[in-house]
């Protein structure tokens, strides 16, 4: 007990700030993107255009696949049509579980983590959305292979196996829906910023010098590296709290 | 070749690698399509049968109209205990990631068997409250059960692993002699 009071007035002390900020925004973030928000069927619109005109491209004669939004307005499903020449099968798709939800939820850390630069931020989602935007082909490609007779894609058992496996590991929900976009993150961030990634996990063990969470005032943008010193205690903003406090 | 072995001597990269290994392993252990009426599959059952008997017992202790069969549990409401109904992601990404980090072999066991324990109690804790869901807000059950509880799970297992790092770092005590 008295080491959970101790943690909390540490978690609200001034050093701590930059700690917070990102916990806060965090916690913001992923309220606003994982809200159950209408809209489903415009995402549903979009993939099923993407996934058509990628279908378009790979299948033709007989063989053809098909995907239209399905349900009611608020509704986040698409209606998969597999067809080949011995007959038609329909799967649904539910989209918010897959792909919305690891890659909000990646939109949501990477936007809230303090990288410095916005160019560095943009690589960042730009990278992490691409890859989790193309998560799902694997699903589809086990979709597209396992439903015999009406089969369009014909894999090695060995490959299908290591399909069954991969999907179940990074695409599937529940829990890696969130685990993968976190693992994401943190791979991203070791190759883009492994200065900021040290530091994050240093604050998270409690071995870092408090407030050192916010990367180098070298590696910030001009307008925050102008932000800072006029937060900063020797800034505009800490001489007049210096003074307030003396006061 | 000797760039590799310089990545490799990273000790980041080297926990990185070995954590990606370990969960690849465990999953493809969990997540292989094994034969239908094979002995895996006759254990896999039995497991979850096993998992549907704990949460009948710990719902039984609210309300004692609660039955199990199998996997599947009856009472004012049913529920079925299916292959990722057991947290295994969380139990995975924990165990490997505290495997990975370099540390006492002993000292991770009991940092594995401990975590695993507490994820076994919050998953136990997440089925009883998807039961009553069911019975009061069903029309929130695929929200509570796809998207809050997985988003808790990962995040206590996250928190969990950072907490026993602590415990994984700390330098033993000389006993004295």
């Amino acid at each position: 007990m008295e080491f959970a009071s101790e943690a909390w007035m540490r978690w609200n002390s001034r050093p701590w700030a930059a700690e917070r900020r990102f916990a806060l925004r965090l916690a913001f973030g992923l309220v606003l993107v994982l809200w159950p928000w209408a809209g489903g069927h415009r995402v549903a619109a979009l993939a099923s255009e993407v996934v058509n005109a990628g279908a378009s491209l790979v299948f033709s004669g007989p063989e053809s696949l098909q995907m239209h939004p399905e349900g009611p307005p608020d509704s986040w499903n698409a209606l998969l049509t597999i067809r080949n020449g011995l007959g038609t099968e329909r799967v649904l798709w539910e989209l918010r579980r897959i792909p919305y939800i690891p890659t909000a939820v990646f939109a949501a850390l990477t936007l809230a983590f303090p990288l410095g630069s916005r160019k560095r931020r943009f690589v960042v989602l730009a990278m992490g959305v691409m890859i989790l935007q193309a998560l799902p082909l694997l699903r589809l490609i086990l979709l597209l292979s396992s439903n015999a007779p009406i089969r369009l894609v014909g894999l090695p058992s060995w490959l299908h196996s290591a399909l069954v496996v991969a999907c179940g590991a990074l695409v599937f929900p529940p829990g890696m829906a969130y685990a993968v976009p976190l693992l994401l993150w943190l791979l991203s961030l070791s190759l883009l910023d492994r200065a900021a990634l040290a530091l994050a996990v240093r604050s998270a063990l409690g071995l870092h010098e408090p407030g050192h969470f916010a990367p180098p005032v070298s590696r910030l943008s001009p307008k925050s590296r102008q932000k800072h010193r006029r937060n900063s205690p020797h800034g505009k903003r800490g001489r007049r709290r210096r003074s307030r406090h003396k006061r | 070749m000797s760039s590799t072995s310089a990545l490799l001597g990273r000790p980041g990269v080297r926990f990185a690698v070995r954590f990606a290994l370990i969960a690849a392993l465990l999953f493809t252990l969990y997540g292989f399509p094994y034969g239908t009426y094979g002995i895996s599959e006759q254990w896999l059952g039995a497991y979850l049968s096993g998992y549907a008997e704990v949460v009948g017992a710990v719902l039984r202790l609210v309300e004692d109209k609660v039955v199990v069969q199998g996997n599947t549990i009856y009472g004012a409401a049913a529920l079925r205990i299916v292959r990722t109904c057991d947290a295994m992601e969380a139990n995975v990404l924990f165990a490997s990631a505290v495997t990975a980090f370099p540390g006492p072999v002993t000292r991770k066991m009991a940092v594995v068997a401990g975590g695993l324990l507490i994820i076994g109690v919050l998953n136990l804790l997440r089925i009883a409250t998807l039961y009553y869901v069911v019975l009061e807000h069903e029309q929130a059950f695929a929200f509570v059960h796809l998207e809050l509880w997985p988003l808790l799970l990962i995040a206590a297992t996250l928190c969990l692993f950072l907490t026993s790092l602590r415990f994984l770092r700390a330098t033993p005590v000389p006993r004295a002699t």
